[in-house]
């Protein structure tokens, strides 16, 4: 869930879809796509092995619209395409650091870059010792 | 080679090699450019069309596969007075397209969804998120890159309660039998 500022919102539908579209692109680009070069060329260009989200990846999104209009926009509005991109990889970067106890400095965090870094994993014992 | 298809209602007659793709056959010799090419090797699904009622990669079929069937491609879900297939309409007014690229081949196979009333039994259980995720799962050959498939699932599901609305759901809603142990499906 996601709440942006958009200033106005002249088509909501459309404000929406760009945050929603923005939003998976950002969390794939969290977890899954890794553009790999080799030799100068990009080795991996195909959708078999560049991963983009799909419908059965992508989770249910729900986005609030926050309408503070801007006074220097054409009535009111912002721009919304780039914005979504800038919080969740760094939302889950944050979220598995909180559940590892170490930090990632690098994307994807893919399954094969956590488990590289399970020498670095401090994972509290407890639910109780979390709490505390 | 020539091959008689039945496009969209209309029998249609081509004259090429039996080698050359089912994509390349709709676009450039019937002048079906609805359909679109994404990746061209069946990962994307935007190329999807209806071969005899079942979803097909039009990019992994050869035209000489198609000798003697029936397609049916984005152009033919509208009626043939212009109006739209449900599930258009709601990806219209939903906002479930935004570059479009996409959207002919996710219209096909929402369309095919829809009207074999796939979701149908979600619905008719009022399971709102059972539904969803079989939407996720029925669609999952169908990528997008921009519009973050959520308002593409709620336009199906908009046009899926309108379809069970118009010829209500008389399949029994089973009930998951309790399972001894793993597994049961």
């Amino acid at each position: 869930m996601q709440a942006i500022d958009v200033g106005k919102a002249i088509n909501p539908a459309i404000v929406k879809g760009q945050i929603e579209g923005g939003t998976l692109q950002a969390l794939g680009w969290a977890v899954l796509e890794n553009v790999v070069y080799k030799d100068g060329r990009v080795a991996n260009a195909t959708m078999t092995n560049c991963i983009v989200p799909t419908f059965a990846d992508a989770p249910e999104l729900e986005t609030i619209l926050v309408e503070v209009p801007y006074p220097f926009g054409p009535s009111g509005a912002k721009g919304v395409g780039e914005i979504p991109m800038d919080g969740p990889a760094a939302a889950v970067a944050n979220a598995v650091e909180d559940a590892l106890g170490c930090a990632f400095d690098e994307l994807p965090i893919s399954p094969e870059h956590v488990a590289a870094a399970r020498p670095r994993w401090q994972i509290r014992e407890t639910e109780a010792e979390d709490a505390s | 080679m020539k091959i008689s298809i039945e496009v969209n209602g209309e029998a249609r007659e081509v004259d090429v090699s039996p080698w050359k793709r089912l994509l390349d056959v709709l676009r450039e010799d019937l002048r079906l450019t609805g359909t679109k090419e994404g990746c061209g090797e069946g990962e994307c699904g935007a190329c999807s069309v209806l071969l005899d009622g079942e979803v097909v990669n039009s990019c992994l079929v050869a035209a000489g596969q198609c000798d003697g069937r029936t397609l049916t491609t984005v152009e033919g879900l509208a009626s043939r007075d212009d109006v739209l297939h449900p599930v258009q309409r709601a990806l219209v007014e939903c906002g479930g397209a935004q570059c479009g690229i996409c959207t002919p081949g996710i219209a096909i196979c929402a369309a095919n969804v829809i009207d074999r009333g796939l979701v149908a039994m979600a619905l008719a259980a009022g399971d709102e998120a059972l539904a969803r995720a079989r939407v996720r799962e029925l669609l999952a050959g169908n990528i997008c890159r921009c519009t973050g498939y959520q308002l593409i699932v709620d336009a199906i599901l908009v046009a899926a309660r309108e379809a069970a609305q118009r010829d209500p759901v008389t399949v029994p809603i089973r009930r998951r039998k309790p399972t001894t142990g793993r597994g049961g499906s």
